[in-house]
């Protein structure tokens, strides 16, 4: 490839940037610092720190990288209205039934039918019941136990996000209340526990204005 | 799912959490939260705005399928940027063998419809227009560095290019764009 | 009635069990080797033919129902009725060996999940 390896070679005169070559930079290259600020300007170098000419280019460096970021968000606002065609694009086009797990009995009374919830659908099911607690999200599901065999004791583990403001205790206990019935109702698990951990707690950044039934 | 749904309230590491689970909504949540973003990366590491629809829909296709995989969900976003900017050095890669990198020009930024009220700051119009007038492979570097993240070395092996050639690109690129915006103060 | 018309029969009649949302493309089966299956891709133009069947000269006819049900029925009473359902139809028709109905939920949908509480 006919690419030439020099770094600064072909800056022509006209183009020298002042205060950006290493005379004003105590001998340090401006990728010296950008390395640098890469690392987050740690372990600190005091040579770079002291240096009036370095914390000006520096400066120059995280502002274009600040800039960068902002020019980005700022087109990706442009963009907001486009979203829905490839949106349902990748939607038409990703498999749901990889994420099916085990497949979990029912009881059936005639020997020649076998009925079966797939574990995927449960963990569907126990995510719906803890959303539906007011300021709850539900996060990760995991059905602990061999739930392929029928009577087998089952634990459910489960993380949550809690809005801002609730009492984190009261809604794990109100999120395994529901989770329970809702278990109870729909599958024959031998549910022994129901664990909600509230890893997260959010704000409401999109106010619904769906009132709470 | 609408844009107002509760689930876009949701932590990062709550939704990949669900979509590894395989809640198709929640995915539907993170692709609102970072497709845009990322479709804007895409666009200045192709300076193409079709190839990086395809690229961005292709990396939220494999995110689906390997998010379970993914050991920390909380990283989600650069875990993101890092699978666009694979897919987008796969565009690159391809389009080596069809260029002679004396003569292809880097389309400038494509969305620039006069009609179009445009948000950004004439500092950042300004940014995006020094990006597009970048040599190509120049602009390709400095993208996969600043934004996507990448190492010297990982652009150089991903591009097939020796890493002192990947230095000089970056650093004349970091000279282009540093002087263009001493001029917007 | 070749296995294709069976498939949309039974895809038919399961969709319009109360609690059945939808019918999906059934199982594993549709790549198990040497055996004869119905092909529910080729039926773009028809009724969907979504019931998988399978035919074995030991073992008789398998037919994989997969449904997405409603929770607003208890679950194990919608998929009991799917397989009764599936069963009385196969009944009323000759088949020979013996049957094997696998009804499986791969989608359970909550209509209308509560709006979460605007009040911490």
């Amino acid at each position: 490839m006919a690419m030439r390896d020099d770094q600064e070679g072909d800056v022509g005169p006209e183009e020298v940037l002042d205060g950006l070559d290493p005379e004003f930079l105590d001998g340090h290259s401006v990728e010296e610092l950008s390395d640098y600020l890469d690392s987050g300007r740690s372990p600190r170098n005091p040579d770079i720190e002291n240096s009036p000419g370095c914390l000006i280019a520096l400066d120059a460096l995280g502002r274009l990288r600040s800039a960068t970021w902002a020019m980005l968000e700022a087109e990706a606002a442009e963009d907001r209205g486009r979203d829905d065609k490839w949106i349902k694009n990748v939607m038409d086009n990703i498999s749901r039934e990889a994420r099916a797990g085990r497949d979990i009995p029912i009881t059936s009374v005639d020997p020649e039918v076998r009925l079966t919830v797939t574990e995927g659908s449960v963990r569907g099911l126990i995510r719906a019941a803890g959303d539906g607690v007011g300021g709850a999200i539900v996060g990760r599901v995991r059905l602990d136990g061999d739930v392929t065999v029928p009577g087998e004791p089952i634990s459910i583990d489960v993380t949550a996000s809690g809005v801002f403001g609730r009492n984190l205790l009261e809604l794990a206990r109100e999120m395994r209340a529901v989770i329970g019935a809702s278990l109870r109702e729909h599958t024959e698990l031998n549910v022994t526990s129901i664990d909600v951990t509230i890893q997260d707690v959010h704000t409401q950044r999109t106010a619904s204005t769906e009132v709470p039934r | 799912m609408d844009a107002r749904s509760p689930l876009s309230d949701a932590s990062d590491g709550i939704l990949a959490s669900r979509a590894a689970d395989g809640d198709p909504a929640a995915f539907e949540a993170l692709m609102r939260r970072y497709g845009p973003m990322l479709r804007a990366y895409a666009v200045k590491v192709l300076g193409s705005n079709d190839e990086a629809d395809d690229v961005v829909q292709e990396s939220f296709i494999n995110a689906w399928n390997h998010v379970a995989e993914l050991a920390d969900v909380t990283v989600v976003r650069s875990w993101l940027m890092r699978l666009v900017s694979n897919k987008a050095i796969e565009r690159l890669r391809r389009r080596k063998y069809h260029r002679d990198i004396a003569d292809w020009d880097a389309p400038g930024p494509a969305r620039n419809t006069p009609e179009r009220q445009v948000e950004a700051s004439m500092q950042m119009r300004a940014l995006s227009d020094a990006l597009g007038r970048l040599p190509a492979e120049q602009r390709e570097c400095w993208v996969l560095k600043e934004v996507g993240g990448l190492a010297y070395a990982d652009i150089a092996e991903e591009l097939d290019l020796p890493v002192s050639t990947v230095r000089g690109l970056l650093s004349r690129a970091r000279r282009a764009l540093l002087k263009d915006m001493e001029e917007w103060r | 009635m070749n296995d294709l018309d069976l498939s949309r029969e039974l895809t038919t009649l399961v969709a319009g069990i109360p609690g059945v949302v939808g019918v999906y493309p059934a199982g594993p089966l549709h790549r198990a080797v040497g055996l004869t299956v119905v092909n529910v891709a080729a039926s773009d133009d028809q009724a969907p033919a979504k019931v998988s069947l399978v035919r074995d000269k030991e073992k008789g006819l398998r037919v994989e129902v997969a449904v997405g049900v409603l929770s607003t029925y208890p679950v194990p009473r919608t998929l009991r009725t799917v397989g009764d359902a599936v069963r009385a139809h196969l009944d009323a028709m000759e088949h020979d060996g013996g049957l094997d109905v696998r009804v499986t939920a791969s989608h359970i949908e909550t209509p209308n999940p509560a709006a979460p509480s605007l009040t911490p």
